[in-house]
């Protein structure tokens, strides 16, 4: 029942936050917006810390949780100069945008990293993945392909950017480029969530694999809000309500992680044979 | 000491609680491969500890180092093997 709460939290908040933001006057939305946005982030933040608690020290998925956890703690921070400090301020006597650039490009660095790890649990268990590896070659190309359609495009631009000598492109190509690799890994880990089905640790794998898909809708939000003509306002809604689904995910992941392995669970009595 | 359940049942039923009983099995299957170069079929107590030994890593990556030994305790539990 707890697991099946967890899967229903994350609509329950996006349908909040959709009620929310249509609800509110024009001139409150963008701190309403601001406001989801960080919470979404500090939950995505408490989820991990309490995946990594259910591990002891030395364990691997507790690193791969600490890595992420990482990660959302330089985004919050990044958030919090951002929020806190005016354009052109100097932190330790580095311009400000200087400092959120490095704390987003630390970010998406360990945010592959512990996306790589978790993917390639499996292998470090010693474990061949289900079907064939031919089956598994196809899914992945494809999935690689469709990361490639949705990512690229961002990424290539911001590099443009970057050689034209835009600095700031710095973030948004690391940005892409790192999520374009990460959502290269969303297939090892359906693999694996359909790999353990039956089993109490299908819950996170399964969570995980939506979070990272939510992240691919966010990448392809303006790309799916032009196909249908949004405003700007509702297209900002809906990348948000994406953004709001893979964190909140990400949460109910680290969450059901430490559930799954809290109660030792007697396993169910055979059946006659 | 298990009635009508084989060694190899004993194994997959205490870890499909966490892997899910496809996994399990195929963690039988494998680690016995490697541990004793036979199949689950041919399990008897006395493989107990060496097939334990082999599924410790793979136990210890998924669930961690504390309900990896859970899970081993119980399977002792369960088939008698003092460990």
């Amino acid at each position: 029942m707890k697991f099946q709460a967890l899967a229903l939290l994350p609509a329950a908040w996006v349908g909040a936050f959709v009620a929310g933001a249509a609800a509110v006057p024009p001139a409150i939305a963008p701190t309403f917006i601001r406001t989801e946005i960080e919470a979404a982030k500090v939950m995505t933040l408490v989820g991990c810390v309490a995946a990594a608690r259910a591990f002891s020290p030395g364990d691997y998925l507790r690193r791969a949780w600490v890595v992420l956890g990482g990660c959302w703690v330089l985004l919050l921070a990044r958030d919090a100069l951002f929020l806190g400090l005016p354009r052109g301020a100097l932190v330790a006597g580095v311009p400000i945008e200087n400092v959120m650039a490095a704390l987003a490009t630390g970010a998406n660095v360990l945010g592959v990293v512990s996306t790589f790890m978790i993917a390639k649990a499996w292998h470090v268990a010693g474990l061949e993945l289900p079907g064939k590896p031919a089956q598994r070659a196809v899914a992945m190309a494809l999935w690689v392909a469709l990361s490639v359609a949705i990512t690229g495009r961002a990424a290539l631009n911001d590099g443009r950017l970057l050689f034209a000598g835009e600095v700031p492109a710095l973030v948004g190509l690391s940005s892409a480029v790192c999520d374009l690799l990460s959502m290269c890994l969303v297939a090892p880990v359906l693999f694996t969530a359909l790999a353990l089905r039956g089993g109490r640790l299908r819950w996170p794998w399964a969570f995980m694999t939506a979070s990272l898909l939510f992240w691919l809708f966010y990448d392809a939000g303006h790309v799916l809000a032009q196909a249908l003509g949004l405003s700007e306002f509702a297209e900002r809604v809906l990348r948000e309500s994406f953004r709001g689904l893979a964190c909140l995910y990400s949460f109910s992941a680290g969450v059901a992680q430490a559930l799954a392995l809290r109660e030792p669970v007697s396993p169910r009595p055979p059946r006659a044979a | 000491m298990q009635g009508a359940r084989s060694v190899a049942d004993v194994l997959a039923q205490q870890m499909a609680v966490y892997l899910g009983p496809h996994t399990a099995r195929v963690a039988v299957k494998t680690f016995s491969q490697k541990a004793l170069g036979r199949g689950p079929e041919t399990l008897t107590v006395g493989d107990v500890p060496a097939v334990t030994r082999a599924l410790r890593p793979m136990l210890r990556t998924l669930v961690g180092r504390v309900t990896c030994e859970v899970i081993i305790e119980q399977i002792n539990r369960d088939l008698e093997v003092k460990a």
